[in-house]
Parts: structure tokens; sequence; C-alpha cells
């Protein structure tokens, strides 16, 4: 053994004490960095000829498990997935209203409610111009939640339509990242360099996308990452594949969204887990299910409260009306029954009238002819298909079904010439324009039915039955189909707007459970990865402390060999 | 159970769980003030429907009261008439009573027929009394005059005369519950006031010139229209009674829903008050354990 060797011996142990301060330092400073594991050195023993020679830091190398991460990815995407859903299931049963704590929420139940209080009033005292404004005010007030309502869950499609776009944008940018990775993991390799911290950053990036949508990645044997989508399609396998999506600028209930490309297949289905997974739920099947919850209502409304509503006419009566419906002039009536087309004076007494078997006439222009050939009436169908009846003298029109139907529904109603509330569905349902103005119009006298009726007689009054009528078209039962999340029901307009803001509830609860429940997998996994390969500070302080004894060692051995070195040379001399 | 803890893994670990501690301390904090378990329907989970319907049936079970005690004044209001109707009709038979048994002069066989022709004119007025601005013995034409006495011709004394009406038919009603609809009220053309008409009208027209037959006629008709009369009372009466049993039940009903709404949705607010105190004492123990864990280290005691 040579002085030469031992120093040698004793150098390498300087230096690799020195490499793993390096890395405890690197460890100190790195204690916070998210997906940083911890490096540890592996030291070897370096041997000539059988003898120790020293100690070499072989290599550095982290401490990350790579099935604990799997799984932390997996619950990383249901955790995102969990979380986004809550939200949108949050910000939907917001649209609903909120609960006071005064017996009267303000709910869109408690509108039907409160629409249903203001026709009993009314039915009451039907000659009452406040209660006339109190009504059309409830009505409105109904008609204006459910736009707000359907407005709400556009948007909210529109806001995951958005989220969605963002969603692709940022794994395409990860996943050129770790493509990036890839290729400096491998040139690491080759050149002999650590490439611990490099898979860090790579897990890291994986977790980013595993946050977006649900993924299956596995790391070959030379150190490449390759990422999968749940159906096999690839993301990244020696290049990368970007998914392609455009969202869409303006979302109503008729846009059809593209899908998200990959390599010109659509991979949309593949997305089931993560915030485009959850986004790509609300925007295709939650949210529509409620707007079509909300559309439902509002047909059954429109339909029900107009049918009462066109058995009724205003007094003073217009001298002209217009269908709403619009009709084509060859097709079939299919009328049954006696109508009555009465010209009547501002205060109810009858100028003229006609009744109209409706078997007699064939087409809607047959009728047309018919009511137009009565002197002192004229009816004609426009070219956009509106029907329209009007007085020749300018008298008030007004109508009553003797037991009349056309297609089941009364005359009146079919025709849409008195309607109360206009609309197709939720976004534009609304009160009828002129009755908005002028509340004081609204129908609460009816046309007698009596056989026959006298000239100059009154023929029209106030009607506290059609009120009636009206206000049991709203309390009663009435079947609604199945719709968006909801069976087929029967029920009253108030408990099935209960029924629709319950879902929404329900839905919110549930999705607050998940979300629980998600949260607690993934911090028992990160705990565990945590536990498993997270930096120490106190560990790394000790590990310091006795790095520090190694080298005072080290150095003194060093010493020793000089003063044996001088003992010598004093021999020699 | 893990051999060793990452340091600021750990330390994140236990901010979260005292932010979620504070954050239960926040929602009981709210729900002390409110009173109230949430105002978010979606915290409620499935009763949330169950809130609903049970406010749905509030109000409508209020309604239903509400339309129960409008028509109950208006009923008692018609019954007062009615009351000073019959004291007219009776005073009038006696007088007629009076005429027939005694030979009777002229001069008091012209102040009858004065007497018929102001108790005409004022049961005429009776009946266009006004309640709350509305005629209530017109039916549903409640902004006319319902008795128009100005063309009153009686032609023929034998059959019904109703030309002085000029309501209508549709006499009021009040849905006083799901299933039941209280009718109530009486027209001006009721058989009770249109054989008074009559009667009173026979002996008014004659201008004190009449004999025997046409006091029986007037006699006959008036005691019919007493007894009519009475029989509208007994309606009215009825109608009141059902009105006001439907007003108790209702509010029978009223105080079950909102016992059960309160059971939904209040919050007991002594048992939030002990929550929240221990939750209080909860933050306060994980604040003061992280501040434990982050004064040690190992670098105080390697001096």
């Amino acid at each position: 053994m040579s002085f030469a060797a031992i120093r040698n011996t004793a150098t390498s142990a300087l230096a690799s004490s020195q490499v793993n301060m390096q890395i405890a330092a690197s460890n100190i400073a790195n204690a916070d960095t998210a997906g940083y594991t911890r490096k540890t050195g592996t030291q070897l023993m370096t041997a000539t000829g059988g003898l120790g020679a020293g100690v070499e830091v072989a290599s550095v190398s982290g401490s990350a498990d790579k099935y604990l991460l799997k799984s932390l990815n997996a619950a990383t995407s249901e955790l995102a997935s969990a979380s986004a859903l809550k939200q949108f299931a949050d910000r939907v049963q917001a649209l609903f209203g909120t609960i006071s704590s005064d017996d009267s929420s303000n709910t869109l139940a408690n509108h039907v409610s409160a629409f249903e209080t203001a026709l009993a009033q009314l039915s009451g005292t039907p000659e009452s111009q406040t209660l006339q404004v109190q009504l059309v005010d409830t009505l409105d007030t109904l008609v204006s939640n459910l736009r707000a309502i359907s407005t709400g869950t556009q948007s909210l499609r529109a806001s995951a339509d958005e989220g969605i776009a963002d969603g692709v944008t940022t794994v395409n940018q990860r996943l050129e990242a770790i493509h990036a990775l890839n290729k400096d993991i491998k040139q690491a390799a080759a050149r002999g360099d650590m490439t611990a911290d490099l898979e860090d950053r790579r897990a890291v990036a994986l977790q980013d996308i595993a946050a977006e949508m649900n993924v299956s990645a596995y790391v070959s044997p030379d150190n490449t990452m390759k990422i999968y989508t749940a159906s096999g399609a690839a993301l990244l396998d020696g290049t990368v594949h970007k998914l392609n999506y455009t969202g869409s600028a303006f979302v109503t209930t008729e846009t059809v969204f593209s899908p998200i490309m990959l390599d010109g297949k659509n991979v949309t289905s593949a997305i089931t887990s993560g915030k485009i997974g959850a986004q790509l739920y609300q925007r295709d099947v939650n949210l529509p299910a409620t707007q079509a919850e909300i559309d439902t209502f509002a047909q059954s409304l429109i339909e029900s409260v107009n049918a009462a509503y066109n058995q009724g006419t205003s007094l003073p009566a217009p001298s002209s009306v217009t269908s709403n419906a619009q009709v084509v002039g060859t097709d079939a009536l299919n009328g049954n029954g006696t109508f009555r087309v009465a010209e009547i004076n501002p205060d109810g007494t009858l100028v003229a009238y006609s009744d109209f078997d409706l078997a007699n006439y064939a087409t809607f222009d047959d009728f047309a002819a018919a009511i137009d050939a009565v002197p002192g009436l004229d009816a004609s169908i426009d070219a956009s298909g509106k029907f329209s009846i009007s007085s020749t003298a300018g008298n008030g029109i007004s109508f009553a079904d003797i037991s009349s139907d056309i297609g089941g529904k009364g005359v009146s109603a079919a025709f849409g010439f008195n309607d109360l509330i206009v609309g197709t569905d939720g976004r534009n349902v609304a009160v009828r324009a002129d009755i908005r103005a002028a509340p004081t119009g609204l129908s609460t006298a009816s046309l007698s039915t009596d056989d026959p009726l006298v000239v100059g007689a009154s023929a029209a009054g106030v009607s506290p039955a059609l009120a009636k009528t009206l206000q049991k078209s709203v309390t009663d039962k009435h079947d609604f189909p199945a719709a968006g999340g909801l069976a087929a029901a029967s029920s009253s307009f108030a408990s099935y707007a209960g029924l629709i803001a319950s879902r929404s509830a329900i839905s919110a609860s549930t999705a607050g459970n998940t979300l629980d429940s998600k949260q607690n997998t993934y911090e028992t996994l990160t705990t565990a990865i945590s536990a498993q390969s997270g930096v120490n500070v106190d560990e790394e302080i000790a590990r310091v402390s006795e790095l520090e004894q190694q080298y005072t060692t080290a150095a003194q051995l060093l010493q020793v060999l000089n003063d044996m070195f001088d003992a010598l040379l004093g021999v020699v001399k | 159970m893990a051999m060793r803890v990452a340091t600021f893994a750990l330390n994140d670990r236990m901010l979260a769980a005292s932010l979620q501690t504070q954050s239960r301390m926040a929602e009981m904090q709210m729900q002390q003030a409110s009173g109230i378990k949430s105002n978010a329907l979606g915290e409620y989970g499935a009763s949330g429907k169950v809130l609903i319907d049970l406010e749905i049936s509030l109000a409508r079970s209020q309604t239903y009261t509400a339309s129960a005690q409008e028509a109950s004044s208006r009923v008692a209001v018609m019954y007062g008439i009615m009351d000073t109707v019959n004291e007219l009709l009776s005073n009038f038979r006696v007088a007629l009573a009076g005429i027939k048994s005694v030979n009777s002069d002229a001069e008091t066989r012209a102040s009858l027929a004065n007497n018929a022709s102001f108790t005409m004119t004022e049961l005429g007025a009776l009946l266009n009394s006004q309640y709350e601005g509305r005629y209530l013995f017109g039916g549903s034409a409640t902004t006319t005059l319902p008795v128009d006495l100005a063309n009153y011709t009686l032609a023929d004394p034998t059959q019904p005369y109703t030309d002085y009406y000029m309501g209508n038919d549709a006499l009021a009603s009040a849905q006083v519950s799901a299933e039941q609809s209280v009718s109530y009220g009486v027209a001006a053309s009721d058989p009770a006031f249109e054989k008074a008409f009559r009667a009173l009208s026979i002996i008014a027209d004659t201008n004190g010139v009449f004999g025997a037959t046409t006091v029986d006629d007037s006699l006959n008709l008036i005691m019919d229209a007493i007894n009519n009369a009475a029989g509208v009372q007994g309606t009215l009466s009825l109608n009141a009674a059902a009105l006001e049993r439907s007003v108790r039940r209702e509010e029978d009903f009223q105080e079950m829903f909102k016992a059960d709404l309160s059971g939904v949705r209040d919050v007991d607010v002594t048992q939030v008050a002990v929550r929240l105190t221990s939750y209080e004492m909860q933050l306060q123990a994980s604040f003061a354990t992280m501040a434990k864990v982050s004064n040690l280290s190992l670098l105080d005691y390697l001096r």
C-alpha cells in the first residue's frame, strides 16, 4: 500500500461526502417542490487488486414508487372530475333559487305558488283591476324565472365548452413537455448523468394531463414514457399526437359541438374522467337534461293556461284577432261541434252573432270563407299562415265553444286567438306583450253559449267561472312526459317545479359526497407517496451532520498521512 | 402506519385539516345566524323536495283560507241585509193583514199604497247595497246596479216578472280546499224578492183604490216572499257555516305544515351553539399543534 493509494482513498472519501452533501442540499432546497422525490446517492466501494481503494458515488436515484404513481394518476383524474361536477352542480341548483327562513322561499315552485294565489284572489273578485295587475305580475315573474334558468343553463354549457377547449390546450402543452423530457432523459442516460430529477418533472407533467383527462401511461424499458387514451389511441409514443378541438362561440340548445379529434378519429367518448370528462358530461348530458325538464314544464304551462284563457273574452273585446298559430289553408280542419263568433259592444251587449258547425268545413280555407261570408265579419289566412277574423264595423269580436273542438283543443285555443302566454319552450316563454303592457285588459268575461242570443241583451259578462277554470288549470294534476332526468309524472305545476329543483339539488348533494370520498382517496395516496419519497428536513439535517463528521474524519486521515510523510522525509535527511 | 413523513407534506396536511375545521365552523355560524340549515337547496339533499312541497302546500292552504274569509265577510253582510229585508216584508204583511181584517176607509188605503211605494223603493235600495265597492245581489255583474225600478210595470200579477233585474245568474263561489268549492250569495232575481216586488207593486199601483181580492193577492205573494226570504237566510247561514269550517280545517293544516317545515329546514340553535364550542376548541388545538410541530427542528439540538 503506497502513500498515494492511501491519499487517493482519503480523497475519494472527501469527494464522495461532498457529492452526498450536494445531494442533501438539493433535497433540502427542493423540500417543498411539487412532485420532488428524495434523492439518495448510492455509494460503492472501489477495489483494486482485492483491496479497498476508496468509495465512489455510483449513482443518484430517486425514490418514486411507480405503482403508487399510477394509482395517483387515476385518483387525480377522479378527483378533478368530481370537483368539476360539484362546481357545476352547485351553480345549476343555485339557478333554482334559495331557501329562506320565513316559510316562503324564492324557488321556481314558490313562483308557481304565488301565481296560484293570484289566480285564486282574482277568481274571488274578478273585476278588480288591482288583482288583474297582480296576476299578470306574478305570471311575469314566473315566466321570467323560467327564461332565466334556461339562459343560465345555456351559459353553463358555454363555460363547460370553454373549459374543454382550455383543457385540450393544457393536455397538448404537457404532451410536448413530456416528449422533450423523454429526449432529455435519453440523452442524460447516454451521458451517464442522473435522470431522477427529469423523471420527477415528467411525472408531474403526467399528473397535469391526468387531471384533465383519463389516460394510461407506462414507462418503457428505454425510459421513455408512452401515453394512451382510455380507448388505446396513442397520444405520445415516439411522436406527439395532439388533440384537436374548437370550441363554439355561441351556445344554444341547437348547437352541435365539434368532436375532440385525435389523428382524424373522434375520441370524445374515450374521455370519461378528469376535468374534460366532467365538462363533457355536463355539456352534453346533465345540463341539456335540466333544459329539457324546464322546456317540458314551460310547454305544459303554455298549453294548459292558454286552453283555459282562450275560453274568455275581454271587455271591451278587440275588433280584430289574429291567430298565434300558423295554419296552412289547404290542411284538413278536423273540427267538430258548434263554434260561435259574436260581435259585442264594449259593455258586453250583443250586436250580432253566428254559429258555425265545424263538421261542414273540410279545410281551413273553407272555414275562413264561411266566416267571411257573414256580413259584418271579415276572415282570412295571410301569406304567413296567420288566421285573422275582424269586425267590419269595428265591434268587439268574441268566441265561444259550444262543444266544439279542433283536433281535441277548443277552437280559440287551437288557433291561439286569445293566448295569455306566448312562446314555445323555456327560453322564449313570455306573457303576451299587450297584456303585459296593459294588465287591465285581461280577459275575465266569457261569451254566453245560450241558444238563441238576443241582440241588445247582455251576451258577455265577467265570469267567476272563467277565473276558476284558469285557477284549476294550474292547480290540477297534469301528465308530464318523461323529460331530462325525470320520469313521466302526474302532478301539479308547482309540484313538478319542485321535482325539477330537487333533482338538481340531489345531484349537488351526491356530487358533494362523491367529491369527499375522491378527496379522501387522493389524500391517502399522496400521504403514502410522500411518506415513502418526500423530503423530511430533519432527516436531511441529520444526514448533513453525519456527512460533516465523515468529512472531518477523512480530512484528519490526510493530516495523519502528511505527518507520516514528513516523518519519513525527516528520517531520510 | 408509515415510519417516516415528509416535512412539507405534513405541514400542508395539517393546514388543510385546520382549514376544513374552520370552514365547518363558518357553516355553523351561518346556521346560528340564520336559524336554518342552509339557504342552498342542494344542502338538503333528498329532503329538498319535501321542503318545497311543504311550502307549496302551506301557500295553497293560506290561499284557501283567504278565499274563504273573503267569501265569509260578504255572506255576513248579505245576511245582515236580509235581516232588514225580513223586517220590511213583515211590516208590510202586518199592514196588509190590518187592512184586510178591518173595513178601512179611503185614507187608510191611500196610506197603504204610499207605504207599498216606499217599501218598494227601500227594498230596491237594500238590494243595491255595495260592499267593498261591489254590488252584492247582482250575481257576477258587480259593477252594475242589480235592481232598476224606474221602468217597473207589472202587466200580469200572476206571472213572475224579473225585468227589474239588471244583473246575471252567475253566483260567486269560493275555492276553499282542493276539492271543495262553496257557492254563496243570492241574486236580486230570487223568488223571495221577485214576489215581494210584485206584492208591493200590486198595492202601490192602485193609488189607494183597491178591493179585497187585490189585498188577498198581495197578501199571498208577500207570505210566499217571506217564506222564501227565510229560506234565503237559511242558505246564507249554511254557507257561512261551511266557510267557517273550512277556515278552521285549513288553519289546522297550516299549523301542521309549519311544524313539519320547521323540522326539515330549521336548526336547533342550542345544538349548533354547543357544536360550535367544540369546533372552536378543535380549531385552537389544531393551531397549537401546527405551531409546535413547526418549532421542532433538529437544528436547535445540533449546536
